[in-house]
């Protein structure tokens, strides 16, 4: 489904924040990728969002390569993807409700179907009573969960989430794992980031480690080993 | 869908304009100060084309006949001139009009109209009082009084006693010079300011769209569009237009009444009557003004984030 070919990144000429990456992500996969801070997962979610682009090699959707999509082409592929963030990215000008409303208007969701989806997804995640607040009178939990709610609202393909539990304490962190667990054991390709040695050791499932810039370690039942 | 899409870019673009508060007042403010400067241009304009026209009405030349001279000789060369394309106008003072004139002129001067009297005759010839098109066609106007020109017979010259363009031509010169220079003065200041104006409007929604820059990559990310991006902040950008149109409308109400009653004579020109006669247009003007460069300065602003 996802494959990185030979994939370099700098972002100077001395060094290297990714160099030669190859991976494949099959369908339905949870995979982790570890890595101390600076190692490069960043890099390489950006990579795979297409916010940057590679200094040499190929990220491929499927058949296509995501850099050299159109204005048009990269909107449509972001769509199949639902990212969250360590710093959450929310429209803080937004509501709760509005935030999720935003990712299916965007994708031209007819109204009808928003007002039936939303409150949906506010109850799966458990922000129904907090659905006309601001982002910014939310706790660092409550954001992560609408975070997590605008990402599967238009039941993408994968789920790329990037330090999600970076800004959280142990419990609501748990939370959020057990949410991704589930969104993929519906049959969503989850890709994590991270550099939380709990969580991955609990995950049991595919890690790929990151060290300054290069993968170490592939395994398919991995453990967090640095 | 696409009905769908409009309205939402509307509906988004009136709660940005709405929630964005005090960043919409800032920049209502800015686009305000931007049409108060063109319209103030438009006035201004108005003002001096108002006085140069006042001025221009003021100069002319003038054909004065030898004392006896034949109306009808006096009207051949009326007729002549009428058909120079330069000629605006041919004003005919006979010589019992130019007499009645200049004793209404020197009623309270009682030696020169007895001096006058004492003369048994009248010693003022016909006048040809002519008007050009445009101040500066004087001077070819007066070419055809030289000879030189087949449009006058020498006849007609010979009942001509003088002709005051040359003692004027100097002044006349003088003045087309300046109001060729005021005009192309005003109209070069009229640009820079607009210009200065304009870039500070197009800074500060640009300045407004980059406070937005996080959400706009959001956007990006959860999959809008460009279009569905970029239109919100159109529809801000031509709402703080709409509004500074009309803040500056109303701001011109006081204004223009306190310059027409207080610096009529000063501009050559009620201000307030010329507001009030032309306040469509102006309205029009503002409008377009503030619309356009709202809209199209939040367009641009919003590409340069929407490129990647």
């Amino acid at each position: 489904m996802i494959y990185f070919n030979n994939v370099t990144k700098r972002y100077n000429k001395s060094e290297a924040s990714l160099e030669d990456i190859n991976f494949s992500v099959s369908r339905g996969e949870f995979v982790s990728i570890i890595g101390h801070s600076g190692a490069g997962k960043t890099t390489l979610t950006k990579l795979l969002l297409a916010e940057e682009k590679p200094t040499e090699g190929t990220v491929f959707f499927e058949s296509t390569d995501i850099h050299k999509l159109s204005s048009r082409g990269l909107t449509k592929f972001r769509r199949k993807i639902g990212a969250i963030f360590q710093d959450f990215r929310l429209l803080r000008d937004k509501t709760v409700y509005e935030n999720i409303a935003f990712a299916m208007e965007a994708t031209g969701r007819e109204d009808a179907e928003i007002m039936q989806d939303v409150p949906h997804i506010l109850e799966l995640v458990d922000l129904t009573n907090k659905a006309f607040h601001y982002p910014n009178q939310l706790s660092g939990g409550e954001k992560q969960r609408l975070s997590i709610a605008r990402a599967i609202i238009n039941q993408p393909e994968i789920i790329l989430a990037d330090e999600p539990t970076g800004n959280l304490d142990p419990l609501n962190s748990t939370e959020v794992i057990n949410i991704l667990k589930k969104i993929n054991e519906l049959g969503t390709t989850v890709i994590l980031a991270t550099h939380d040695k709990n969580i991955v050791n609990q995950l049991k499932k595919r890690v790929i480690t990151i060290k300054n810039g290069h993968i170490i370690r592939d395994d398919r039942e991995g453990k967090y080993m640095i | 869908m696409l009905f769908t899409h409009v309205k939402r870019i509307v509906r988004t673009g009136f709660h940005n304009f709405i929630r964005n508060g005090f960043t919409s007042v800032a920049s209502i403010l800015v686009m305000t100060i931007t049409l108060f400067v063109i319209t103030s241009l438009v006035f201004i304009q108005a003002s001096l084309s108002a006085s140069l026209n006042n001025i221009e009405s003021k100069v002319d030349i003038t054909v004065y006949f030898i004392p006896g001279s034949l109306e009808s000789d006096i009207q051949n060369v009326q007729s002549s001139i009428e058909k120079l394309p330069e000629v605006k106008e041919v004003i005919y003072t006979s010589q019992t009009e130019a007499l009645a004139d200049f004793k209404s002129k020197h009623a309270n001067d009682y030696l020169t109209l007895q001096a006058l009297d004492e003369l048994n005759a009248n010693p003022l010839g016909a006048t040809l009082q002519i008007k050009a098109q445009d101040l500066s066609q004087y001077d070819s106007i007066a070419k055809y009084f030289s000879g030189t020109n087949n449009v006058l017979s020498s006849g007609a010259l010979s009942i001509i006693s003088k002709i005051d363009y040359n003692q004027n031509k100097a002044v006349i010169n003088k003045l087309n010079s300046i109001i060729n220079g005021a005009n192309k003065l005003g109209l070069g200041i009229s640009l820079i300011l607009i210009f200065i104006s304009v870039l500070i409007t197009f800074n500060t929604m640009r300045l407004i769209i980059f406070m937005s820059r996080d959400e706009i990559a959001v956007m990006r990310l959860v999959g809008a569009g460009s279009k569905y991006i970029q239109g919100p902040f159109i529809v801000s950008g031509i709402l703080v237009g709409f509004s500074a149109s009309i803040l500056t409308i109303l701001l011109f109400f006081p204004v223009s009444i306190w310059l027409g009653n207080n610096m009529s004579s000063f501009l050559g020109i009620n201000l307030f009557q010329y507001f009030k006669s032309n306040f469509f247009q102006l309205f029009i003007i503002m409008l377009s003004s503030g619309v356009l460069l709202g809209g199209i300065s939040s367009a641009l602003a919003a590409m340069r984030y929407l490129r990647k």
